[in-house]
């Protein structure tokens, strides 16, 4: 089975070289979707040997995600796996995330942070309140409805409709499971907290927009 | 005339002659031109007769003219901001269109289809 990880970057300099060369190891692909970083981001990953889509403007984490999804369709990819490109997430969990699709388990496979214990009191509750809110507007409860670190069956990720370019693409995410009726599966993982990835989070005020735009989605459907 | 008045009708003019110029380099569209016209000559009425709000104001249930102004013109900015949004949004999405097409299409030029040597190493 081809397992094509996509990583959408922007302004990651710093990470992403140890983030790609970690993950060559774990996949059969690495894609890095650059969202319009004005940094080395794009020059770091490609000589790594990653494969690039280049969004030259800066459209969000919603937007790089949907290219990436077709850019590893594109490549006949079986599996395709998201993780984010600050380093908080450990390739060497990519096994055990894709192990659900393997076994014909689940379509779609979310990595849960939220059964670690590491995770700062701050982050914990802004992910509890996004958790609630995806809940509230599109009526289904996962453990971490923003966890970046996904595994999607390739007809599972081809029948998803993602129209948000933002943030608000994780709870979409969310609900196209519950719309489609995917079967999802939740893995618990083990996120690694530095500085630098704390720094990456949403802000309150970018929660409360996400919130917004989510709420014109669940209007739109 | 209160030096207030002087300032507002002189900035109402100013206003005006934008929409003319904007109309003429064919940048608002006719409606839109009507409308702003209307809206500055209303203003200038408004401001040098201020009594003009409060026979309106009266005609429709409301107690002073000034209410009538001020109710008006949050009506009139609510609108004109949701406009602008929704106009945001259209824009956002014709943007991200175009990038992500793009994007799609040199990654595809660039990658070319997928070889037999990767399905091998796949296998």
């Amino acid at each position: 089975m081809k397992v094509v990880v996509v990583i959408p970057a922007f302004n990651e300099e710093k990470t992403i070289g140890n983030v790609v060369r970690e993950t060559l190891c774990c996949a059969d692909e690495v894609l890095v979707v650059n969202d319009g970083s004005s940094d080395r981001t794009l020059e770091v990953a490609r000589n790594l040997g990653a494969r690039i889509v280049n969004l030259r403007i800066n459209r969000g984490l919603g937007s790089a995600i949907r290219v990436g999804i077709k850019a590893a369709l594109s490549r006949e990819a079986d599996i395709i796996v998201t993780l984010d490109a600050d380093g908080q997430h450990n390739p060497q969990d990519i096994k055990k995330i894709i192990e659900p699709i393997i076994k014909n388990e689940a379509d779609i496979v979310i990595g849960s942070r939220m059964e670690e214990d590491g995770m700062p009191a701050k982050r914990r509750l802004a992910n509890f309140v996004a958790n609630f809110v995806t809940f509230f507007l599109f009526g289904i409860w996962v453990k971490d409805s923003q966890s970046g670190f996904r595994a999607f069956e390739k007809h599972a990720a081809g029948l998803l409709d993602l129209k948000t370019n933002r943030m608000e693409v994780s709870s979409e995410i969310i609900s196209e499971i519950k719309n489609k009726n995917f079967r999802l599966a939740e893995i618990p993982i083990k996120p690694v907290y530095t500085k630098y990835s704390m720094s990456k989070g949403q802000n309150f005020f970018v929660g409360i927009e996400t919130a917004f735009k989510l709420f014109l989605r669940r209007l739109n459907k | 005339m209160f030096i207030a008045q002087v300032f507002l009708v002189i900035f109402s003019l100013f206003a005006f002659s934008r929409v003319v110029i904007r109309f003429r380099k064919r940048e608002i569209s006719y409606g839109w031109f009507i409308f702003w016209i209307m809206f500055w000559i209303s203003a200038v009425v408004v401001v040098i007769l201020p009594q003009t709000t409060t026979i309106l104001a009266e005609k429709v249930g409301i107690g002073r003219g000034a209410d009538l102004a001020v109710y008006f013109s949050i009506f009139i900015l609510f609108y004109l901001s949701f406009r602008i949004f929704v106009k945001m949004e259209n824009m956002e999405r014709t943007i991200t269109k175009f990038v992500e097409g793009e994007a799609l299409d040199k990654f595809s030029a660039k990658s070319g289809p997928v070889s037999e040597k990767d399905h091998e190493n796949n296998a």
